[in-house]
Parts: structure tokens; C-alpha cells; sequence
């Protein structure tokens, strides 16, 4: 029951006196103003104050600010900085900055692959200072028996010394290391009361296989994690117009010094030793991919109305690219065939895969038959068999585990290993749904994957409707639940496998690729340079204690890695894959024979509890009697 | 599982009329806003442009009835998003931002005898950034507590406890000036 005495300097009686009383609590303070005139008095000051203060501010102008001396001191603050330091250190100017400053530097040596890759980002220069770039720090373990881990680290990103340096980072940036709990928002058409986080899974170095890096939005209540009780939710920013034609002119001249802040912008996909002199080109470190740069084109202004029929997409596409996916053309895609990105960007599979097609198969071969190409389902095999993925933490019910590398029956091809995990039933409980109306989307970059292949669910029609509506994906996820899907991805720049679907793709990928380059140009310049990925993996669910809607992003980055890099899963994942295709005699198998299926199975046995995979090796040697 | 909806594409809605008028009508107050968030006209606009480019990006009938309250809770977002990265946020108190301001008063500034709403848009001014922005957001902009409470994540009892406490030392501070 409301107390409803009413004490001096009552916030209550302000409430009342600008309307904003109601029910039991209004009626309290009406009753209270019969008896005291004191209160009434307060009751008409009050009003008599707001509304000069609605007058004031209602006279203030719109579009200028009023000076404040709080504005020059900062600007000088930073202008001091940058005269007294050689380095262009942008140190932040104000005391909480200590508290958020990770300063990331580009290794002057020659290294090799090294425990640590860390990229330089930027920021910071006043004219310049209106954007900042996610920042990614990969920590990856030297491979020790054959996995490799990696981690997808972003960090909040305040203003960050460009050239050769010892990093600094603070005790709050240290302890976001370990507790690698960090916010970025990418979504860029998030309703307000939504935040989107992206999460690490902790300890990722000691994580499975796979990055994974999910992010969480919310609807309604707030729901962000803190690093040691602060918020750091970091919206993903566009470069301004002006920060853009500077990028651009300052690439057209040819290269950037090592201390150029700019470089950030253009050097983002890489780790480069700083140039010798200025003015040359840098150098990638050893190991990695050449450097690539890109072609920073100015930003054509935001134009709000043409917006309008662009909503915004993770990789910057331009509308007509997000929405082709509703024509007819693109309603169906039968697993199996290879896709343009240009066109169809958006992917979804099913998250109740059976297994029923492996229990077929063995029974075919272990009665001496060849198993008709029907009773092959590849995704069933695949999903068979039980894979490490990371449980989702704190109260995120579902988890992805990202993991890319070559695909081992055609290397220059990518291979994407996408795992779901449902979080355990808490204890004691039976099964139960951890996750309501579960839908998954996986959408590729265009400015990376040139076509992808969803490998599996031959035959069967997956319509793609908008993500919003329902799609065949959509259900309740049971606690415990996994699945696995695998995309095969002809990354760009690379030619398409000979034969088969993916050459009357690349016909119509290429008259796309134009209209789309032209698109392109006028899009999002954040595609181009400050977007690393090649998909992002959207989980939507409704939480089971109801509320609103909740998105879950997971972006992969691909570092390259090769087949022999990749996890003990991926391999496993991957001869299975291929005993599927090659069972079926698929066009796509490349160069796969059942005794390098043996072996890529080899390879990822691990553990195998419960002697799954093992058993599986025993088919592929049933297999291969039959050939004879 | 539930079966494929039969449901007719969402016609993309290509009227933007209604955004246009919001844009006429709230492109000036918000940007007044952002650029108390964020100490800058400039870079308040791009996050009122970016805001409104969100705003196009919803579908009506989402926003429908409540797109000033979304636009300024969106632009509120956008910008402490700005000063985090900067670092000019200290900490996070139930929602509510403390941002590093130099708000203190320039030492042995006087107050001249200036015209009144200038004298009071002065004192406006040096309020704590938290009450300067409920109070704009109030007495600038119109919401309601509960609105407020929605935009800043604050509860409605802190929005009014902010108020109450503004208004009072407005009102002593106007009183005193007076004199």
C-alpha cells in the first residue's frame, strides 16, 4: 500500500503540480492540498517554475549550441596532445578513458603466425574523430595436436596510437580479456529499446573449435553484460562523408605512412609490419593473406529517402540484393546447389534435422549394399553424430559455434561448420524448451562469398520467406538440442568449380555482379572496408518466460585456416560430408575418394566417446569393399 | 514446426511520406538534444541523421503512434554510444550516465542582469547532465515521466526525483539571480 504522508520537498508533489500523478497516489495529494495551504503554495511555484523553464527552453535556438566553455576546453585538450607527442597518441582526454583505453598496435616485426595477432585500429583525430572501427584481436593457439582454437574478440574501441608501440591496456581492458563479456551493436534496424551485445565465449583460447562471437539483443528490459559493472555497448559506426574522401585521397596518393591514422580504415582484414619509409607499401606479416586494399570510395551521403528501399543489412548490401530473395527465382533452393550471394544473400536451415539416414545407410552396407543415392541425407548423417560445441552462457539459451577452413575434397573452396547448442536443462529438469520459435539465418558477405552451397536436404525445398515472418525453421528448441549444418562457400575471387549447378551461376553471377558493383558504389562503405566477415548467423527466439523477441549474431571472420588447421570436429564433420556426396555420387564431391574420407575421418576420431565415429570408419571400409 | 505462411510479401512501404514529416517536424528538437548529449553540433547531426535512417527502416505500424519517443530513445542510444567509445562516460548508475562534463560554473563568472529566459537557460545549463537532459526532455520536449523513463532506462521514481530536484534548485538558483 502506497504511503501516502507526504514529506517536505516531496518529489511527489512535483509529479502532481506537472500532471503526472495518477490513481491512489493523486487522489492522496488532492487530499492533502484541501488541508495545507503550505503544499498548495509549493504546488503553484512549482508550476509557475516549469513553465519558465518551458519558455526558456522552448526560446532556445535549435541548431546552434550554446557556446559552452566545456566544449573549447576539450577541443584543446586534444590539440595540446598532438602537438606535444611525436606519435600521434591519441590519448583520451578526460580520466574515464583510462578506464576503457585498449591500445592495439601493428607488430613492427616480422613474425610468424604469433600467439597474438592484433591489428591497429583508429580514431581520435578531431576532424576525423565522429567514427570508430571495431577493433578485432584473434588469440590463436599455436596448434597442438590437430586443433586449433580461435576467438573472436572485439573490444570497445576508444582512441588508439597508430605506429610501433608496446601495448598498454588497463586493468578493466585486462579483465575484459578473461571475462571477454563485451558489447557491440550491429544490427543497424534494432528497435530502440533493443541493445544488441555481442558476447565472447569465455576463455575462448581453451574453447573448442570454432569462434564464435554471439551477440544478444534485447527487447524491453535491458540486458547488456558489464565488464566490471560498465556497459560497453559500442554502436558499429559509418565513416562520415569527409572521413571517407580523406581515405579515399589518401589512398589514390598511394599508401599511408605507418603513423597515419588512417590506416585503420583501409588495413583492417590485416596485420602489417609498418613500412620501412613512409610512403611505401606495408607488408603482410608472414603467413598471412596479401594485403588487400581496398578501394575506399567516398560515401555518397546518407540519402535518407533512397534508404527508404534499403534497409540496412549486416554487409552493407543495397536493398535489391536483400530483397531478390522473395522473387520467385529464389524462393526455392534445393539443398545441393550452389547459390549467388548477388542474389541470395540469406540462407536458413532447418534446426530439426533427423538422423533416421545414417541408420539407412549402415543397414545398407552392413548388409553388403550400396545405399540408393535417396536414402542418403547428408545433413541427417552429419547430424548423427555428437560434436563439442560451447554451451551458451549467462541466460542466452542457445549458442553458435562458427568454424571455417578449406574444404578438403576441393581446398580452394571454403568449408563452414555452423553448430547450435541449447543449453542443458537445469538440474533435475527433464527436457524441456530452453527456446521458443527458434528461427536461424546465415547471411553472407558479398564483398567475400561469391556463392555458397548448403550441403545436405538434397530434394528438399527450403522457401525463404522474409526472416521476420515464419519460416520452416521456426519451433521450439529442447534443451540440449544441437545441430550442425555445413555450407561449402566459393569465396570472391575465385573460380567456381567446373560442372554442375555452380556453373549457371556464375553466368548469372557475373551479369549480377555488375548491377551490383554499380549498387554497390552507392552503398554502405562499411561493406567494403570495416566488415571482415563473411556471414553472420542470426538466431531468433522467443524467451520461454515470454517478452519480447530476442536476436542472437554470430559473425565468422575467415582466417584462412587450412583443412590440417582446422578442429578434430571439422574434420569429422567433413568426411562425413563427403562419404554423403560421394555415396550419392554428387557433382559437388571434387575430389573426394572414400580412402581420403577414411582419412579426414582418421584424423578428426578425438575422444569419440561412446564409439561413434570409430563405427563410421567401419562403414567407409564397408564402402570401399563394395567398389571392389 | 509451423507451416509455411502463405502470407503475401510485405509490400516494402514505399510511402516514406510519414517519415519525411517527422523528419520536418523533430529533426530540429532532436538534434538540440544530441547535441546536449554529445557537446557537438556536428556530430550530434550525424546521429540524428542515423536515427532517422532507423527510423525508415522500421516498419510503420512498429513505430506507429510512439515514433518521437522511438526517435529520441534511438538517438539517445547512438549518442552514448559516441561517448563510450570515447571514453567520456564514467560509469553507469541504474541507466543513468554520468558523463565527464566540465558542467562547474567558471569560477568568479558573473551573472550579468540578462534578458530572462537567457538567464535561466544559463542556469538550465549548469544543471548535472542527468537532470539537464530529464528536464529537457520534459520541459523541451514534452514527454511524460513515463516516456523518459523508456528512453533513458531510468525508473519513472528516479525521472521524478530528477525533476523534482532540478526544478527546486531552478527554482532557488532563478530566485536568488533575481535579486
Amino acid at each position: 500500500m502506497n504511503e501516502t504522508k507526504l514529506y517536505p520537498d516531496d518529489p511527489r508533489l512535483t509529479a502532481y503540480a506537472l500532471g503526472e500523478l495518477e490513481g491512489d497516489e493523486r487522489a492522496a495529494v488532492e487530499a492533502l492540498l484541501q488541508t495545507d495551504a503550505t503544499a498548495r503554495a509549493a504546488v503553484d511555484e512549482i508550476r509557475a517554475t516549469a513553465r519558465q523553464i518551458e519558455a526558456a527552453l522552448a526560446a532556445e535556438p535549435e541548431t546552434e549550441i550554446i557556446s559552452s566553455p566545456r566544449k573549447t576546453r576539450h577541443v584543446e585538450r586534444y590539440a595540446t596532445v598532438r602537438k606535444l607527442v611525436p606519435f600521434p597518441y591519441w590519448i583520451m582526454g578526460s580520466l574515464a578513458a583510462a578506464c576503457f583505453a585498449v591500445v592495439l598496435v601493428l607488430h613492427e616485426s616480422q613474425v610468424k603466425r604469433v600467439e597474438q595477432q592484433e591489428k591497429a585500429a583508429l580514431v581520435a583525430n578531431n576532424e576525423v574523430a565522429d567514427q570508430n572501427v571495431r577493433r578485432e584481436t584473434e588469440a590463436k593457439k599455436v596448434p597442438e595436436s590437430e586443433s586449433t582454437s580461435y576467438a573472436e574478440v572485439t573490444f570497445p574501441a576508444p582512441a588508439i596510437p597508430v605506429g610501433r608501440v608496446e601495448t598498454q591496456s588497463t586493468p578493466q581492458a585486462a579483465a575484459a580479456d578473461k571475462t571477454a563479456v563485451i558489447g557491440t551493436s550491429i544490427a543497424a534496424n534494432q528497435p530502440p529499446d533493443v541493445e544488441t551485445v555481442k558476447l565472447q565465449a569465455s576463455d575462448a583460447a581453451a574453447a573448442p573449435a570454432g569462434g564464435y562471437a554471439a551477440s544478444e539483443t534485447t527487447g524491453g528490459s535491458r540486458e547488456t553484460t558489464d565488464i566490471a559493472g560498465v556497459n560497453n555497448s559500442v554502436a558499429y559506426d559509418f565513416p562520415s562523408r569527409d572521413t571517407a574522401k580523406k581515405i579515399n585521397a589518401k589512398f589514390v596518393a598511394g599508401g599511408l605512412a605507418s603513423n597515419d591514422p588512417m590506416r585503420g580504415f583501409l588495413y583492417q582484414d590485416h596485420a602489417f609490419d609498418a613500412p620501412a619509409n613512409p610512403g611505401e607499401q606495408p607488408q603482410a606479416q608472414a603467413g598471412l593473406d596479401e594485403p588487400r586494399y581496398f578501394k575506399a570510395e567516398p560515401l555518397v551521403g546518407r540519402d535518407l529517402w533512397s534508404a527508404a528501399q534499403n534497409p540496412p543489412s549486416t554487409f552493407g548490401l543495397n536493398g535489391n540484393a536483400r530483397q531478390n530473395f522473395n522473387t520467385e527465382a529464389a524462393a526455392d533452393q534445393a539443398g545441393g546447389d550452389f547459390v549467388s550471394v548477388a542474389q541470395n544473400p540469406l540462407s536458413t536451415f532447418a534446426l530439426n534435422v533427423g538422423t533416421a539416414s545414417y541408420a539407412h545407410v549402415r543397414q545398407f552396407l552392413q548388409a553388403g549394399k550400396r545405399p540408393p543415392a535417396d536414402a542418403v541425407q547428408i545433413e541427417e548423417l552429419v547430424n548423427y553424430f555428437p560434436y563439442a560445441y560451447a554451451a551458451p552462457r549467462d541466460h542466452v539459451p542457445l549458442a553458435a559455434t562458427l568454424e571455417v577452413a578449406a574444404a578438403p575434397w576441393a581446398p580452394a573452396l571454403r568449408l563452414v561448420r555452423i553448430g547450435l547448442q541449447a543449453r542443458e536443462a537445469a538440474a533435475g529438469g527433464t527436457s524441456e524448451t530452453v527456446a521458443k520459435d527458434v528461427k536461424v539465418q546465415v547471411e553472407f558477405n558479398p564483398a567475400k562469398v561469391q556463392s555458397y552451397r548448403l550441403i545436405g536436404y538434397e530434394g528438399r525445398t527450403l522457401k525463404k520467406k522474409a526472416f521476420s515472418k515464419d519460416t520452416i525453421t521456426a519451433g521450439d528448441v529442447g534443451a540440449g538440442r544441437t545441430v550442425t549444418a555445413l555450407y561449402e562457400i566459393v569465396p570472391a575471387g575465385v573460380e567456381p568449380p567446373p560442372g554442375g549447378n555452380a556453373l549457371k551461376d556464375q553466368k548469372t553471377e557475373a551479369r549480377s555482379q555488375m548491377a551490383d558493383a554499380r549498387d554497390q558504389k552507392a552503398g554502405d562503405l562499411k561493406s567494403e572496408i570495416l566488415n571482415p566477415e563473411i556471414l553472420m548467423v542470426t538466431v531468433r527466439y522467443t524467451p520461454i518466460e515470454g517478452g519480447a523477441g530476442r536476436q542472437l549474431e554470430f559473425p565468422l571472420t575467415d582466417r584462412g585456416a587450412t583443412f590440417a588447421e582446422a578442429s578434430m570436429d571439422f574434420k569429422f564433420a567433413a568426411a562425413v560430408a563427403g562419404f554423403g556426396m560421394i555415396l550419392r555420387d554428387s557433382p559437388d564431391k571434387g575430389g573426394a575418394t572414400l580412402a581420403e574420407v577414411e582419412q579426414w575421418a582418421g584424423q578428426g576420431l578425438g575422444l569419440d566417446a561412446g564409439g561413434y565415429r570409430a563405427e563410421f570408419i567401419g562403414l567407409v571400409h564397408q564402402a570401399e569393399k563394395l567398389k571392389e | 514446426m509451423k507451416p509455411a505462411s502463405d502470407q503475401p510479401e510485405e509490400s516494402h512501404a514505399h510511402d516514406t511520406h510519414w517519415v519525411e514529416t517527422a523528419v520536418a517536424r523533430y529533426q530540429a528538437p532532436l538534434t538540440r538534444y544530441a547535441t546536449r548529449l554529445l557537446g557537438d553540433t556536428e556530430r550530434a547531426r550525424d546521429v540524428v541523421q542515423d536515427s532517422f535512417a532507423r527510423l525508415l527502416a522500421q516498419p510503420r505500424d512498429a513505430v506507429d503512434g510512439h515514433a518521437v519517443e522511438w526517435l529520441f530513445t534511438v538517438c539517445r542510444h547512438r549518442a552514448l554510444d559516441v561517448l563510450r567509445k570515447e571514453g567520456r562516460i564514467m560509469r553507469f548508475e541504474e541507466g543513468a550516465v554520468e558523463r565527464v562534463a566540465d558542467a562547474a560554473p567558471l569560477p568568479g563568472h558573473e551573472l550579468e542582469r540578462e534578458e530572462t529566459h537567457t538567464a535561466l537557460l544559463r542556469l538550465i545549463g549548469l544543471l548535472p547532465p542527468n537532470q539537464q537532459e530529464v528536464v529537457r526532455l520534459k520541459f523541451q520536449n514534452g514527454f511524460s515521466y513515463k516516456e523518459i523513463s523508456r528512453i533513458t532506462r531510468l525508473s519513472v521514481t528516479n525521472v521524478g526525483f530528477l525533476i523534482h530536484t532540478a526544478v527546486a534548485r531552478l527554482r532557488r538558483e532563478w530566485a536568488a539571480q533575481a535579486e
